[in-house]
């Protein structure tokens, strides 16, 4: 019985340790196709800030812009910090908005 | 275990998205201009004037001043800003031609030879795709359109002489400092933003999501260890049977006690280990597909997150602190109180 839960307790070991070894190599393999273009695009334009997201330039070019202020980029732009979180916002929400309209047709 | 490997996983894959990501700015940060420049007005950038750049030039550790034109071209078939460059091509370069960012590429279906319609109330034209950046780029091209400078200047209405920032290069390193103050008191009006800066920004921007994700992620952890109190608190009559016949046959109290925190110690470990490469194919073959909207947030050009593993063993050490320690502690009293039960009362039964 205990032999058994040994040779179980063994075998899950071994395949952990496989799955492991197999994670590592995929990490180094990984590791250089993504330098090579990163400093390319960088060296060619000197912009090295990441397009993590990419509607307001606040989030976009956090150096060159003014954190927080909304709508700076389009009226309809809603891309605030944490960006809209895991949902976009409804597709309504991108007509052109009220104060535009307010504008266009006047006092 | 399965509770624990989901809570490893979770906590595993906002760090190694975290840590991916610091990785890559960092990588980014070597081949980038030691100092970036730009020209206030009334607190806020405008352009820099033609004068400006001459001013630096005799600054002692100042190696190349290039005026940069860039800026934010709105893309209707996106809705969503693309980023334009402009490239100095020099006279016989094709004004024509433009690179374009993977995502653009992606999004519009674009391949090289196709073409490409860039439009601003200052200027409008058909452009050549003549190369589609590639996509293992993408967290800082994803959203670029290379045009040559003079084309980039029509669309982004910026006239000639002037420029959105100055990047300058500063040699030795050490003497980016003493540029930068410098720089400031000539141009008072200036910004001054240098690798380091931009470095600790991301730095902050990383540690606040990745905090706020953790954060989120701690009830989750609660659970799991009550949830594993309360597992490990009760025993089933076939355990407590068992811990009467070691007793009977003469184990100490101790023996049982170290038997269980093996066991404990095993299932912490398969647990942890079984986490941790879910969180690796999560993070690394699905590019966080369950995280990156929540981190990053929604966006009609969405990077993806092609990142390469970058985690080290201090990162790893705070993920086992974070969760396996409590872990095994809660598992502690539980072990303790099975041990010391009465061999006479376990075999007989409750």
């Amino acid at each position: 019985m205990i032999a058994r839960r040994l040779r179980a307790v063994a075998s899950a070991l071994a395949v952990l340790a496989i799955a492991v070894i197999a994670a590592a190599w995929d990490a180094r393999a990984r590791r250089p196709v993504d330098v090579r273009a990163i400093d390319a695009f960088v060296s060619r334009t000197g912009a090295s800030e990441l397009a993590l997201s990419t509607t307001s330039r606040w989030l976009r070019h956090p150096s060159s812009a003014e954190p927080g202020a909304a709508c700076q980029d389009q009226p309809p732009c809603l891309d605030t910090d944490p960006a809209g979180l895991a949902i976009a916002p409804p597709r309504s929400l991108f007509g052109p908005s009220v104060s535009i309209d307010a504008r266009r047709e006047g006092p | 275990m399965l509770g624990l490997a989901f809570a490893v996983a979770l906590f595993g894959s906002a760090l190694f998205v975290v840590e991916s990501l610091r990785a890559v700015h960092r990588r980014a940060s070597h081949e980038a201009p030691s100092l970036i420049v730009s020209h206030l007005e009334g607190g806020r950038p405008a352009l820099i004037g033609p004068d400006d750049g001459e001013r630096l030039r005799d600054l002692l550790g100042v190696r190349t001043i290039t005026p940069r034109v860039w800026g934010y071209v709105f893309l209707g078939a996106l809705e969503g800003n693309v980023v334009v460059f402009g490239e100095a091509r020099g006279e016989g370069g094709s004004r024509q031609d433009v690179t374009v960012g993977p995502g653009v590429a992606r999004l519009l279906g674009l391949r090289a030879g196709d073409r490409l319609a860039l439009s601003t109330p200052s200027h409008q034209a058909v452009y050549r795709v003549a190369e589609i950046l590639p996509r293992e780029g993408a967290l800082v091209s994803h959203d670029a359109v290379i045009v040559d400078v003079r084309e980039a200047r029509l669309l982004l209405g910026i006239p000639e002489g002037r420029a959105t920032d100055l990047a300058i290069e500063v040699f030795p390193p050490e003497e980016i400092g003493a540029v930068s103050e410098e720089i400031a008191q000539r141009m008072p009006t200036s910004r001054v933003v240098a690798q380091a800066d931009l470095a600790r920004l991301y730095e902050l921007t990383f540690d606040a999501r990745g905090g706020v994700l953790g954060a989120l992620l701690l009830p989750a952890l609660a659970a799991l260890l009550l949830l594993a109190w309360e597992r490990l608190s009760g025993l089933s009559a076939e355990e407590r049977r068992e811990i009467g016949v070691l007793k009977a046959v003469g184990w100490a109290t101790e023996d049982v006690l170290a038997v269980r925190m093996i066991e404990a110690g095993l299932i912490a470990l398969f647990g942890t280990v079984i986490g941790l490469l879910v969180a690796y194919v999560h993070v690394y073959a699905f590019e966080a597909a369950l995280l990156s909207r929540v981190i990053f947030g929604w966006s009609n050009l969405r990077t993806p997150l092609a990142l390469a593993p970058a985690t080290d063993l201090a990162t790893l050490a705070a993920l086992v602190a974070m969760v396996v320690v409590p872990f095994t502690t809660v598992s502690t009293f539980p072990a303790w109180r099975a041990a010391s039960i009465d061999p006479d009362r376990a075999l007989r039964g409750p």
